[in-house]
């Protein structure tokens, strides 16, 4: 066992490093993980996180299935922001038939505008979700169930359009399953003219500001830019570093290089740049920037000029050429990127599922070195994990 | 207590009987009394936290177990006295049985000296105040007994923080009692009441700016002295589970639990006797009903902020506890207990000066709580999100 | 700077012996390199300043079981006249072997690059990155654990995603599920961990 034995030289008292174990069940690790914390009294001296409780074989699976029935084990991967998954596999997998001419695959602009569409409410509901946990493990219990009350809004959405509220199986390799029904697009700008701007104000006024909340966060598990780009954060980890490199603006794929928003960036306004506060700042702030998103694409999203025109690209077969693409996409967390290779056939050869939180998460040793054990919680909560990407 | 045995003596006219039977009747049916304040004053504070927490939160709170709910603590009540009593294994059996019956002793012994109308105190001592504070912090060798004896590192880490948090907080605690005891000029509860009488502008809130930000820092340390939030990282669900009592089931859990709430009604009563006037009403003369349902009324309105704070406010971390302890409390009660020294010593020509100053302190503070308190507690269920969700 | 530009870079440094031919062209171009030169074409590519790839994106493990083995690369022969006569190449073996492939990233510059080295499945050593870019520590883990690659130099590797006391690589090929498992307890320890961020490498300046 890690327990050192230190004398203390004035006193001759002897003191103990403790080992407390931290999960795999504990209402703040959002999953199973397991920290294995060595604390000198209330002060860790390094957190350890063990991994692999939530391991599904992904990747062996999907080498036993066709292209379009890995999507719903990709959703599971990330299972807050089902949407975002299917999009990042979906456009690796065209990416990589795009490379033939055969293969080739034309998407109608209608089909791309409702993948943002979604994809962008996913990444609210998702932010929405992390600001309620977040929040919640620091102390303020009621921002959670505002903020859930408000994401339910948008799982009755999903429901309503893919049929399913957390793992949707909506985004398919070739265009998507449904289209919108009539009269959703109103429902969208509804919701969000009249519920949530208005309840994100409230959230501010409650929490983002609060001095509590400042001190709690603004100081504490600082990220260095330098130190964020060599371990691969990426997301709001890394912008909320001050490194304002998003890959919807810095290598836009789909049609996000049609959308007028900004890049939420840490600017340390309370502490040192890269604090907790700032990352959960600039989540909040990519809600906003989705908002922007959202309307526009609503507003410039075509017609459909036939009947089922959302499925008609999707192919018999999905059958890409052999060789191997990586193509990253912007999960709510950071860059999803899916390293699929294909030798031809129907199976995929290997999906590498390379997930933000993966990367995410490695920095948490790191970062835990000479906190405390709140503050070791208040890590935790702004790295903003999911297991399941994390263990895939 | 006196007062009770010479009333007893008089209503049953017996002669003959020693003085010493009547003290001791008397002082059981107080111990009676007291103990039905202990059983009562949790459930009824149970409700009220749940119904408040519910209505910040924009739910509605128990509604099936009775009218609205109302018989929800007793269903609770009924099923911790009939749940299993586990003990841990390698527990220290007899400090884990000890430990629980302590806790409650502390709470339950400082009920004696609180007075609950004019001239109605169990132990009207001439000490009263030294007394209360001296049995509330009997508490901690009860958490500390329970942290160590639970066998389980994370409730003694609840334990170590809870014992420092309260022995800290004692001292701007006891500074701020000690601005009252100056104001009126004795440490009885009785005379320190009647110090206030003659109107709303006597009490000591409106009398001297020093006793308003006394009351103030009472309140605070009282929330520290409790585990409240935002000081209630000892009990951080978060972060310990349920810190010191997380092994603790069924009555002994109880007994916790009964524990804070009547520690809570402590502290409200408290600041409601020293600095709001006590027993006193608005307008002078001599109070209805001995003043019982002034103090009542006073002490609830303590108690619903003290509730209303814990769905409000982030908590504060363990560090960041003790210097808003040490660093700003202890310095200001000292300013306090010196002003209020001032004041009294000042001719009464200035007295007008130092109360319109109170009044003025007290009215900012009061008009910013209630717009706080309009933004939080009193969230409507937006009839017209439901109405439109009924639609869809 | 495209594929070709940075393999001429690298070869200028490293010469032919290390960095091989390009994959892939029309799909996304790789570099090829030995396994021996990955650290030091890391440690190159990140301290160039016209490179500095900065970020590691992605590491990935890969079994290619029937890839047939490489010819070796012939000298240059200035003149002609002097060559000795093309014997008829033998048919290449297929040989089993394991690949890493590297994905990165410059923030500065906005360029991608893959490299890519294959390493035999009986010998399956590769130098860890872990000292140039820290976020391969888990990647090298996980690629370790689920395809059984040797990385020299990396502090820590241990299984990651899998219990420790798991036998066998799942996403290799060949693998076949062991029928029971049996806690063995010896197997699940939890060693002393030591500090596993070795000193980075400088990051360049744009204007180097």
């Amino acid at each position: 066992m890690i327990s050192n034995v230190t004398t203390d030289s004035r006193t001759g008292l002897e003191t103990r490093e403790m080992v407390l174990n931290m999960g795999p069940q504990h209402p703040s690790t959002h999953g199973v993980l397991r920290l294995e914390v060595v604390t000198d009294g209330e002060l860790v001296v390094k957190a350890i996180p063990h991994i692999g409780y939530l391991h599904r074989c992904f990747e062996k699976h999907a080498e036993a299935l066709s292209y379009q029935t890995v999507i719903p084990y990709v959703d599971r991967l990330d299972y807050l922001a089902s949407m975002n998954n299917d999009l990042g596999y979906a456009i690796a997998v065209e990416t990589l038939m795009g490379k033939s001419e055969k293969t080739k695959i034309e998407l109608s602009d209608r089909v791309e505008y409702i993948r943002v569409v979604v994809a962008e409410l996913n990444r609210i509901a998702s932010h929405l979700m992390l600001l309620g946990t977040f929040t919640m493990d620091l102390g303020a219990i009621t921002p959670f169930t505002w903020l859930f009350r408000d994401r339910e809004y948008i799982l009755d959405l999903f429901e309503e359009v893919s049929g399913a509220r957390l793992l949707y199986n909506y985004i398919r390799v070739g265009g998507v399953s449904y289209d919108f029904p009539p009269g959703f697009e109103k429902k969208i700008t509804d919701f969000i003219d009249e519920t949530l701007e208005p309840h994100m104000a409230e959230c501010d006024d409650l929490i983002t500001f609060n001095k509590i909340f400042i001190e709690r966060a603004a100081d504490v598990g600082v990220v260095s830019s330098e130190e964020a780009l060599a371990w691969a954060l990426s997301g709001p980890m890394l912008r909320g570093s001050g490194v304002g490199f998003d890959l919807r603006k810095d290598d836009p794929y789909s049609v996000y290089d049609r959308f007028d928003f900004e890049v939420a960036v840490g600017d340390g306004r309370y502490g040192p740049i890269g604090s907790c506060w700032d990352r959960y700042y600039v989540r909040r702030l990519e809600i906003d920037e989705s908002i922007k998103i959202i309307r526009q694409a609503l507003e410039q999203m075509p017609d459909a000029t036939e009947p089922d025109e959302v499925r008609s690209a999707i192919p018999k077969t999905v059958r890409p050429p052999e060789g191997e693409v990586y193509v990253r996409t912007e999960n709510p967390r950071g860059e999803l990127g899916f390293f699929v290779r294909s030798d031809g056939s129907a199976n995929p050869f290997r999906i590498k599922g390379r997930s933000p939180c993966f990367c995410n998460l490695s920095i948490m040793e790191r970062l835990s070195e000479g906190c405390l054990i709140a503050d070791l919680i208040t890590i935790l909560g702004s790295v903003d994990i999911v297991l399941g990407e994390v263990d895939r | 207590m006196e007062a009770l045995a010479t009333l007893l003596a008089e209503t049953t006219g017996l002669t003959g009987v020693p003085h010493i039977v009547w003290m001791i009747i008397g002082g059981l049916t107080a111990a009676g009394i007291a103990t039905a304040v202990m059983g009562v004053t949790p459930l009824l504070l149970v409700y009220v936290e749940r119904k408040v927490s519910a209505h910040v939160q924009d739910r509605l709170g128990p509604m099936r177990t009775g009218f609205h709910g109302l018989l929800q603590t007793l269903a609770d009540a009924f099923k911790l006295l009939f749940k299993e009593q586990i003990e841990p294994e390698q527990s220290d059996k007899l400090l884990f049985v000890l430990a629980p019956g302590v806790v409650f002793m502390g709470a339950f012994a400082a009920l004696a000296a609180l007075p609950l109308g004019m001239g109605i105190t169990a132990a009207d001592l001439n000490v009263g105040l030294m007394y209360i504070l001296a049995m509330t912090s009997v508490s901690v060798v009860g958490i500390i007994m329970a942290g160590w004896a639970s066998n389980n590192k994370w409730s003694l880490l609840g334990a170590m923080r809870s014992a420092a948090q309260i022995v800290s907080y004692e001292v701007p605690a006891s500074f701020g009692v000690l601005t009252a005891v100056v104001l009126a000029g004795s440490l009885n509860m009785g005379e320190i009441s009647a110090a206030q009488s003659g109107g709303i502008w006597n009490w000591f809130v409106f009398q001297s700016p020093f006793g308003f930000l006394a009351f103030v820092m009472l309140f605070i340390a009282g929330l520290a002295e409790t585990n409240r939030v935002p000081f209630d990282i000892p009990e951080a669900e978060s972060e310990l589970v349920a810190g010191y009592h997380t092994e603790y089931s069924g009555m002994r859990f109880a007994f916790f639990f009964m524990a804070e709430y009547v520690n809570m009604l402590i502290v409200a009563c408290l600041g409601a006797v020293l600095f709001l006037g006590g027993w006193n009403g608005v307008l002078p003369g001599e109070p209805v009903f001995a003043g019982i349902p002034w103090l009542l009324a006073k002490v609830a309105v303590l108690m619903y902020v003290i509730v209303w704070l814990r769905w409000v406010l982030p908590r504060l971390r363990v560090d960041q506890l003790m210097t808003v302890g040490w660093k700003v409390l202890v310095p200001l009660t000292m300013v306090t207990v010196l002003g209020a020294a001032v004041q009294v010593l000042s001719p009464p020509s200035t007295q007008i000066v130092f109360r319109i100053v109170a009044w003025a302190m007290t009215g900012v503070v009061v008009l910013i709580s209630i717009r706080a308190w309009r933004q939080t507690a009193h969230v409507p269920i937006r009839k017209k999100e439901l109405a439109s969700r009924a639609v869809a | 700077m495209t594929t070709e530009d940075i393999r001429d870079r690298l070869i200028e440094e490293f010469g032919e012996e290390s960095i091989f031919a390009i994959l892939q062209t029309e799909i996304e171009p790789e570099i090829e390199i030995a396994a021996g030169a990955v650290l030091d074409a890391a440690q190159f590519l990140k301290g160039q300043g016209d490179l500095s790839f900065d970020v590691l994106m992605c590491l990935s493990a890969l079994d290619v079981p029937t890839l047939a083995k490489k010819p070796k690369r012939k000298p240059k022969i200035d003149d002609e006249s002097e060559a000795p006569p093309q014997e008829a190449e033998p048919e290449p073996e297929p040989i089993h072997q394991l690949a890493v492939v590297y994905h990165l990233f410059s923030v500065v510059h906005k360029h991608r690059l893959a490299l890519k080295t294959f390493v035999a499945v009986d010998e399956p050593h590769v130098p860890s990155v872990i000292a140039v870019w820290p976020a391969a520590d888990w990647h090298e883990r996980e690629a370790f654990d689920m395809m059984g690659i040797q990385f020299d130099g990396h502090p820590f590797l241990k299984r990651i995603l899998l219990p420790d006391d798991w036998e066998g690589h799942p996403l290799r090929k060949d693998y076949e599920t062991q029928e029971t498992y049996d806690v063995n307890d010896e197997a699940i320890l939890v060693p002393k961990h030591t500090t596993a961020t070795p000193e980075p490498v400088a990051p360049a300046t744009a204007d180097e």
